[in-house]
């Protein structure tokens, strides 16, 4: 082999490395595919408009709550976790009976298997069916349960993906009440 | 002169590359709004399929993108306007078309590059062999040529 074709292989097989590394690096630092199930860019922003008449035909809407904690879960009857934490919902609607709401709304179902399962499985708080959609997307639900905290001013503070408990929410409650407190 | 021909050569395979790149990259602007919003949930992902649009996803969350698309196209918001709020709420990922800008037009690109790449490693090598055809013979390589003839 000569010189000069020394020299063109190598200058080939660094191009060839450079790209390369190139695109490790480019899938080494690029965000996960899977990584948006568990963030989302509505923590600490302002509570998407959540308005309407409820399957017990009161109205709700989410600023009329902004002197309070709401809840918002999104759920199934088709949906097993949504039916194991429907308990939890209710304990917490009971414990904050004065500074909290829980709110509903039927994710991928219909509005006579939504009335069924509060039938069945009781709760007292309103659920608004989403027609277009347009909640489900403006909070980046993927499936349900999904959970969201409003804390008092209408700002998001917390996402749960999947079943949650009473004490879960409330430990995100007490934190913040105690950081405001020591503010 | 022969360096002329190659210019040409080179002008003529410079713009069919860039009319096939062009014509991949240009779309016909859609109809009608039933066209539009076709067209943006056949590029939309569905964020918890694999590698299925939300036009063939039977996930609930597949149905919400494709409710809240017909929805979006009725009030008559823009495909950029659409596409970038899906990508707000369920990552960048769920765009099946790659951007055409940053780290992403590689896609658009490395192809393109690669191809003319190629096509001039090719043309350098083919113009090395016929240099090489008409090359003299000397006389150690003809008595080697002649010795190998020869019958054993």
């Amino acid at each position: 082999m000569t010189a000069r074709n020394v020299g063109t292989v190598r200058f080939v097989s660094a191009t060839v490395g450079l790209i390369l590394f190139g695109f490790v690096v480019v899938l080494a630092t690029r965000e996960s595919g899977t990584g948006t199930a568990s963030r989302s860019p509505l923590i600490g922003q302002l509570v998407p408009a959540v308005a309407g008449v409820g399957l017990n035909e009161a109205t709700f809407d989410v600023d009329d709550f902004s002197d309070r904690w709401v809840l918002i879960n999104f759920f199934a009857s088709w949906c097993v976790p949504c039916e194991r934490e429907h308990p939890e919902l209710d304990d917490w609607s009971r414990r904050h009976k004065k500074d909290g709401v829980v709110v509903s709304i039927p994710f991928g179902d219909t509005e006579e298997d939504a009335r069924a399962f509060f039938a069945e499985h009781g709760g007292d708080w309103p659920v608004l069916m989403d027609g277009d959609a347009a909640w489900a997307v403006a909070f980046g639900v993927l499936r349900p349960p999904e959970s969201f905290l409003v804390g008092p001013g209408g700002i998001v503070v917390a996402k749960w993906q999947g079943q949650i408990t009473a004490d879960e929410v409330d430990r995100v409650v007490n934190d913040l009440e105690r950081k405001a407190v020591d503010r | 002169m022969k360096q002329r021909h190659w210019i040409s050569w080179f002008c003529v395979a410079l713009v069919a590359s860039l009319a096939l790149v062009a014509a991949s990259i240009a779309d016909d602007p859609p109809a009608t709004d039933g066209e539009r919003a076709y067209e943006i949930k056949a590029t939309t992902l569905c964020p918890v399929c694999d590698g299925q649009n939300v036009l063939e996803s039977n996930a609930p969350v597949a149905a919400a993108i494709r409710a809240q698309v017909d929805e979006l196209v009725s009030e008559g918001r823009s495909d950029e306007e659409i596409r970038g709020w899906m990508a707000r709420q369920y990552g960048k990922d769920v765009n099946a078309n790659p951007p055409r800008t940053g780290i992403a037009s590689l896609v658009w690109i490395a192809p393109v590059f690669v191809a003319v790449a190629s096509a001039a490693f090719l043309v350098f090598a083919f113009r090395k062999w016929r240099v090489g055809r008409g090359a003299q013979l000397s006389d150690d390589d003809l008595k080697i040529v002649s010795s190998l003839r020869e019958p054993t």
